[in-house]
């Protein structure tokens, strides 16, 4: 049974509890660019009890010091396992029976990263396992040292599932290898399903589940992906390093689960807001009366029920007017020259931002860049007000995302 | 004009020709951004974006320009 498949190699699970049996030496800070090691070491120290901290690769030592963590000093320290098998140990993970903390970071494209302390308990609250998941295997599309990969990854472990490492440089090789591999499960954000479209335009029939995390997903890329993914049914899922996965939607609305109806309210101004015992543990969280403000934008359908108007921190302020660039992203990809698009904020000292684009363009469009502007301007003037057209736009080849998969707003 | 200033103004008339504003006079010095050419903010927003792209320099920081030629100083200065 394949555990993780990356980069042409191949790793069974018999392989894997092999090694976890025969290292006896723990480290407490996961700072690895080897996604086999990363999996390895988090498996470790659940199996061993020991709690553990995963830093970004991208990070420089210089950053991890910043924030508290010398790598050069992680030095091993010998570990003793209370569980006579793999098994053993599997069975008492599922069960959440297990000493074990994990310490992740936030993923905010600016300013500093925040840690927060994630348990099996808020980590696991959306996870699965039994018969019925037993022969899935997944796509693994996400930055694996996020609480998004984290959580595919304990899906993955506790059902036996192989992975499949297609993330980072490896994305251009997604449709191949999910062919090839028969895989039914993909999870990951919606830039990254836009780049594996553009990337290789044929379907995958073998996939029967597609989840979307990270980003607001457009009701136009839910329409791409069914053609992608034919066979599949496509989910949202509302996530976040501060409390781990919440919420699955079904098209664009979102079910509260019964089991936390009572932590989740929504504010006079829409806000969503999450009770503390729903949170993971840090120091920098900012609570009102017990309650976490997400700052995201929510619209009550019913007690149950509930869209998203947009992620509060994705608004662009023009002006004074807030301008959701995932609209206007939605609008340009209207217009049939446009393959992808990302919008974002230019500073300035007169509106603070102003609206500007990177735009795709399809295959053999021979038309002047002048002439492109002057329709895209002509286009979205019927369909945007003044504020939110993109003045200032680049026509790139493809378009930068962030560590974690998702559109650099900035 | 210096090259500068033709640069100025040629930016000038990029953002009058994406809004569909055919300047009803030529641009001098004296020329006002907003009463003569019709500048709303989000097109001032335009100019200070771009000016600082090609010289580098927040001509708007201060919030001192009414005429074409407070930019010209503006960026006459850094020479």
């Amino acid at each position: 049974m394949i555990f993780l498949y990356f980069n042409g190699n191949i790793i069974s699970y018999s392989e894997l509890e092999r090694d976890i049996r025969k290292e006896k030496y723990g480290h407490s800070i996961i700072y690895e660019k080897n996604i086999y090691n990363i999996f390895f070491k988090i498996i470790h120290s659940m199996y061993y009890e020991y709690p553990i901290v995963i830093l970004d690769y991208a990070l420089s030592e210089n950053d991890c010091i910043e924030l508290g963590y010398n790598i050069s000093s992680n030095n091993g320290f010998a570990v003793k396992s209370r569980f006579d098998s793999y098994d053993d140990f599997l069975e008492s993970l599922i069960n959440k029976n297990i000493c074990w903390e994990l310490t992740l970071l936030t993923s905010g494209t600016t300013g500093r990263p925040k840690t927060v302390i994630h348990t099996l308990d808020t980590l696991t609250r959306t996870t699965r396992s039994g018969e019925r998941y037993r022969n899935d295997s997944w796509a693994f599309a996400y930055n694996p040292t996020h609480i998004a990969g984290i959580q595919v990854f304990l899906q993955a472990l506790f059902n036996y599932n192989s992975m499949y490492y297609l993330f980072g440089d490896q994305m251009s090789l997604f449709t191949k290898v999910v062919n090839d591999f028969k895989i039914n499960r993909v999870s990951a954000t919606p830039t990254y399903y836009r780049n594996i479209m553009i990337s290789d335009p044929s379907p995958c029939e073998t996939i029967v589940s597609v989840t979307c995390g990270g980003e607001q997903l457009s009701a136009q890329l839910v329409d791409q992906l069914r053609i992608k993914f034919p066979n599949a049914k496509i989910h949202n899922i509302y996530a976040a390093t501060e409390f781990g996965s919440l919420f699955q939607s079904d098209g664009n609305i979102f079910e509260i689960p019964e089991s936390i109806k009572d932590k989740i309210e929504i504010n006079c101004y829409g806000n969503l807001l999450i009770h503390r015992s729903l949170l993971g543990k840090s120091k920098t969280f900012k609570l009102i009366n017990d309650w976490y403000n997400t700052g995201d934008v929510v619209k009550r359908i019913d007690q149950s029920h509930f869209i998203f108007v947009s992620r509060a921190s994705s608004f662009i302020n023009v002006g004074g007017y807030k301008v959701n660039p995932v609209e206007v992203e939605e609008k340009l990809e209207e217009i049939e020259f446009i393959r992808d698009s990302r919008v974002y904020g230019i500073t300035n000292s007169i509106t603070q931002n102003l609206i500007g684009a990177e735009i795709v363009l399809r295959d053999g469009i021979t038309i002047s860049q002048e002439e492109l502007i002057r329709t895209i301007r002509e286009d979205l003037r019927q369909k945007l007000p003044k504020y939110a057209i993109p003045r200032i736009i680049k026509f790139v080849d493809e378009i930068e995302n962030t560590r974690t998969g998702k559109k650099i707003r900035k | 004009m210096t090259d500068k200033q033709n640069e100025i103004i040629s930016i000038i008339r990029s953002i009058l020709s994406d809004e569909g504003i055919e300047p009803q006079t030529e641009i001098f010095e004296s020329t006002k951004l907003k009463e003569d050419l019709g500048f709303d903010s989000l097109m001032l927003a335009v100019l200070t974006v771009k000016i600082e792209n090609e010289f580098g320099i927040d001509v708007f920081e201060d919030g001192l320009i009414y005429t074409v030629g407070d930019i010209f100083s503006k960026i006459n200065r850094l020479d």
